[in-house]
């Protein structure tokens, strides 16, 4: 198969069996869901290593969002 | 918008719905998850590119396989015009007689594939023309539409032409190709095998008719390349 095909086969897979396993856990914690894309799309991301059209937004989205939480996390145990 | 954008776009605009929908009405952080997870996946699948290799660069290296081509016809000295064969294990090639006319093709086209070969005597090239990859790889046989074929090749797959037409009137077969877009300089290139998209078309007209094509000749008329060939019967005749 194709590595573009099989890197979004990969990417859909792990987000689906990522919501899939989080709600049987009974998470409620939205970040939780989002901490855990991120890592599910960087992970497949550098095993395939995708040809872009343009710069990677959805990383760096994920990326910036990540370090969002982290640092309301941070905050949460200084304070 | 190629297939991967509208799908993606499908993708993402789905999931930003469902996302708002399910976080603002239905308050459910798994519905909600689910929603950015369709929207991760819809904005990766339209950077993802339809075509890993780009079509600009297809182009070149079609342009560059006629590199080698016209130094062997200049080697030769070769001037008759190219017959392209059917296909043999998928591969069309295309025979340049050294002497004069093509001979007897029956012969030839059971001739052992070798740069220079020589038939009842007759010397003459065989090429391995740049359509030859794209014939097999689409798998063309007799089964598989003139003009269909054609568009496949030239219009979708190399991007060659803008579009085209073929008309057929007993052995001859009259190609109009709009607006070509690629192109050789070899002068060699030209006389034998026909300008670039005329031995494209030349491949796959032979894989088609799955019968000898002899390259008649071309012209340019304003935007239209016409192409003109013969399909011959295995003994030479049309």
């Amino acid at each position: 198969m194709e590595k573009h095909k099989l890197y979004l086969l990969s990417l859909s897979f792990l987000l689906l069996l990522t919501v899939v396993i989080l709600s049987a856990l009974n998470e409620s914690r939205l970040e939780v869901f989002i901490s855990l894309f991120t890592v599910d799309y960087f992970a497949v991301t550098a095993i395939f290593r995708p040809r872009r059209k343009w710069f990677d937004v959805v990383g760096a989205s994920l990326f910036l969002v990540f370090c969002y939480i982290v640092f309301q996390k941070v905050m949460a145990i200084i304070s | 918008m190629d297939r991967n954008t509208s799908i993606g776009l499908g993708f993402s605009i789905f999931g930003v719905l469902f996302a708002m929908f399910s976080h603002f009405i239905v308050l459910d952080v798994t519905l909600t998850s689910l929603g950015l997870a369709c929207l991760i996946f819809g904005i990766t699948v339209i950077l993802i590119p339809s075509n890993p290799v780009p079509r600009s660069e297809i182009i070149r290296l079609v342009e560059a396989s006629c590199v080698n081509i016209e130094a062997l016809l200049e080697e030769y000295d070769a001037t008759e015009k190219a017959v392209y064969l059917p296909p043999r294990d998928g591969r069309v090639y295309a025979y340049v007689p050294l002497g004069s006319g093509p001979g007897n093709l029956n012969e030839i086209m059971k001739a052992p594939l070798r740069v220079l070969t020589r038939t009842r005597g007759d010397p003459g090239l065989f090429i391995f023309t740049p359509g030859s990859e794209f014939t097999r790889l689409h798998s063309l046989n007799p089964e598989s539409g003139l003009e269909e074929a054609l568009s496949l090749i030239l219009v979708d797959t190399v991007e060659a032409v803008e579009s085209l037409r073929a008309l057929e009137d007993l052995s001859r077969v009259m190609i109009h190709l709009t607006n070509p877009r690629v192109d050789t300089i070899h002068p060699r290139f030209k006389s034998v095998l026909g300008s670039l998209p005329t031995s494209l078309a030349g491949s796959v007209l032979a894989a088609v008719k799955d019968a000898p094509v002899l390259f008649v000749d071309e012209n340019m008329d304003g935007r239209t390349l016409k192409a003109e060939f013969k399909v011959l019967s295995a003994s030479g005749e049309a």
